[in-house]
Formats: C-alpha cells, structure tokens, sequence
C-alpha cells in the first residue's frame, strides 16, 4: 500500500458517503454523481480551474486525525440542492443568488457528508474521527478560494455533478494523516488476507505472510495397538512401525499435510529431511491426498 | 401539543424541524444556533422538549445536553445527529437524553421522536 493508494482509497470512500448523503438528502440515486479523483500535484492548486462563483463549504476534523474537506459547488448547483433538501421544484435561472436558507442547506449537507465520511474514517483507522461544524460561503473569484485553504497539505480532488452541474470535493491530507491512513489500510489488507486464507482462498500475497512464523514436524510411521499392549509395554519393548526404513516420512506444516520427504542425517548428525514431494504444487492440500500418499 | 426549542446551527435545519413539528401541532417557542445559545434559551424559556443538534460551533450538543441536564434534570432531549456519529448518540443517550433523529431524516420520524420522548 503506498500513500498514493492510500490517498486515493480515502477520496473513493470519502466521495462514497457523500453521494449515499447526498442520495438520501435528494430522495433519489440518480442526481448526484462523481468522477475519479486525481492527486493535486506539486506546483499546482486543488482549485485551479475552478469556476467562480462557487458556493464553499468547508469541514475540519478536529479530534483523532487533521485535515479539511471542502465542497464546491455552483450556485445554481447549491440552489438546486437545497430546493429538493425542501421538496421545492427545481430553479432553472443561473443569475439568482443562493439565499441564506440555500447556504445553510448546503452546509447541512456539507455537515452530514463529511459526518459519514468520517464514519468510515474512522472504521479504517480504528479510531474515532470527529468533524467540526462546517463554514459555508460564496466566493467570487479563484484568490478567494485559493486563500481558503491550507496550500501547505497533500491534496486530492473529486469531480461531482449535482443536478447537472459543476461541483468539487477537495480533500486536504496531511502527511501524517496519510501515514497513518497507508498504515491502516495495510493493516486491513493483512487481515482480509487472514480472513482469506481461513476461507480457503488460493490467492495470497506471499510478501504479507514473510514474517508468520510455522512449524515443521516429520512423522516416521504410526502404529494402531490395542490400549491392553499399550499400558503392558516397558522400556526397551520396541514397537514395529507400518513404514519400510527407507520409506518416505510425511511432512505437515502446523499440522497440516505438506508433503513428503527422505529422513537424512546431516554432516552435524542431526537428523534432516530431504523434501520429495510437496502436495500444494501437485493438488489442493488436503488430508485425504496426504493419506493416500503414505 | 408542547412547547419546543429547536437547536441547530442551520438555519435549513431549524426550518425542517419547525415545520415537522408545527404540522403535529407542536409550538417552536425558540430557536438556537450553538450550544451556549442552547443553555441560555433553555433557562430563559424552560421548554417541555428541546431538539439538540449534535456538531454545533462554540458548544457542541453534548456538552449543552450535559449542561441542561444539570440545570434540569428533567429536561427531555431529542438529539439530531448525523450518520457516523454513533458513538456521540451513544454517549448522548448514557448522559441522558430521550431519543435520537439521524439525519437525514424524513418529517414522520421527528414527530414519532418527539411524541416518544413527551409520553
């Protein structure tokens, strides 16, 4: 997982609960839609091309990570959202002015979306993630917006339209942020590998798995008595095992089946394996193969 | 039908909340925009049932949920809160409060919550 990965998961999963807000705000899956969001490149500025005026609103974090998030959207865009927020029909004139109520119906929007984003947030960083209250305003020329916003943090924006027109939602992360957020959704892929695995899934990313430590066991041959011999048995009685001296010994790892093996005696006298067959390379490992391989 | 104070930093969320109520006959008897106004206006008008934003500047609804609480602890309390703030409902409801209203929420539901927490 690398920061860009992790950048991007954050603007998919934070564009996500917004338009599931918005959906619910509009009391429809259709008007609101959002694009891919790009990573805001050195030199350049997350509202470089941005259409003015624009109505702004902007939510902080304020307690388990920093950042902002900000919505822009046209007035028209703002006028329209609020009239169906109201169940009124919606404007068609771009010349009106968002009213106050306009304004706050965004800013409640703003609020709930970036509540949800945050929700979700907070899922992946196993830590409570809360907003503050949002900042809503109409800015009239692009040194306005670009004044509003911390120019100093990694930022990534996401194209949305809202009842055909222009909005945008900007996020401003900073680094340790994105540390923290790339180190979480690491944690979170390790796990689903976890989960995976216990599921039988063949698709594993070995460099995940490095670090997990496994036993080895060798199994010579077994012996069915019945419990009258076991208990008259002594020291020194010796048991015949139903395996020939120079059959191949079976190797499980954790106690499951893994393959077969010479028994050797390394240059040091200790006892070795020397591997034969390995049963995950020939079929899917189960107990059944391994007995029939004995 | 009860005197209510409506308490949200959005003006668009007052007016829903306003107009859900009034259509149940319910009286709006003040509104407040934080959570300091939120104390003040309760001490000044002692409403039967006070809705409480949750995310306010200066005060948030815990908080004036706590206070009002201590002032009156017979106050009944409908928080609003938004989706992905569970565990602010939570401690909402442990602290004291009625009921709770996720937004966005539809006019029925505001009814239903204040009638639940005036009964």
């Amino acid at each position: 997982m690398t920061s860009d990965e992790a950048l991007h998961q954050l603007a998919e999963s934070t564009a996500a609960a917004a338009k599931g807000v918005l959906d619910l705000c509009v009391g429809d899956s259709e008007s609101v839609s959002y694009g891919s969001a790009g990573i805001v490149s050195a030199g350049s500025s997350p509202t470089d091309g941005l259409v003015v005026p624009a109505v702004i609103s902007s939510v902080s974090y304020v307690d388990g990570v920093r950042g902002g998030n900000v919505f822009s959207i046209s007035p028209l865009g703002a006028r329209r959202l609020a009239a169906r927020m109201m169940g009124a029909e919606l404007p068609d004139d771009a010349e009106t002015e968002p009213s106050e109520l306009d304004v706050s119906a965004l800013s409640e929007a703003m609020n709930q979306m970036m509540a949800g984003a945050a929700g979700a947030t907070s899922a992946v960083l196993e830590q409570e993630v809360q907003i503050g209250a949002p900042q809503t305003l109409i800015i009239r020329s692009s040194g306005e917006a670009h004044d509003l916003l911390d120019q100093s943090a990694m930022a990534i924006t996401t194209p949305f339209t809202v009842f055909g027109e222009p909005a945008r939602l900007i996020q401003l992360v900073p680094n340790a942020f994105i540390v923290k957020m790339t180190k979480a959704l690491a944690e979170l892929a390790a796990e689903t590998v976890t989960d995976d695995l216990a599921v039988g899934e063949e698709s594993v990313p070995s460099e995940l798995l490095n670090d997990v430590e496994v036993r080895l066991s060798a199994e010579l041959g077994r012996f069915t008595m019945g419990v009258a011999r076991a208990v008259s048995m002594s020291p020194g009685s010796v048991v015949e095992l139903e395996a020939a001296a120079d059959d191949p010994v079976e190797l499980f790892v954790n106690g499951l089946p893994y393959g077969q093996a010479q028994l050797v005696v390394t240059e040091d006298g200790s006892w070795g394996v020397r591997l034969g067959r390995i049963y995950a390379r020939e079929a899917p490992p189960t107990l059944g193969s391994a007995m029939e391989g004995r | 039908m009860a005197r209510v104070l409506v308490v949200d930093d959005a003006a668009f969320m007052r007016k829903v909340i306003t107009d859900a109520l009034a259509t149940a006959g319910h009286e709006v008897i003040g509104e407040a925009a934080n959570g300091v106004e939120a104390v003040d206006r309760y001490k000044e008008l002692r409403p039967e049932l006070t809705t409480l934003d949750i995310t306010m500047p200066e005060k948030d609804g815990l908080q004036a949920l706590r206070e009002i609480l201590s002032i009156d602890p017979g106050a009944k309390i409908v928080m609003c809160s938004a989706l992905g703030q569970e565990s602010k409902v939570l401690e909402s409801i442990k602290a004291g409060a009625k009921d709770f209203i996720v937004k966005p929420f539809q006019a029925d539901r505001v009814r239903e919550a204040v009638g639940k927490a005036l009964a």
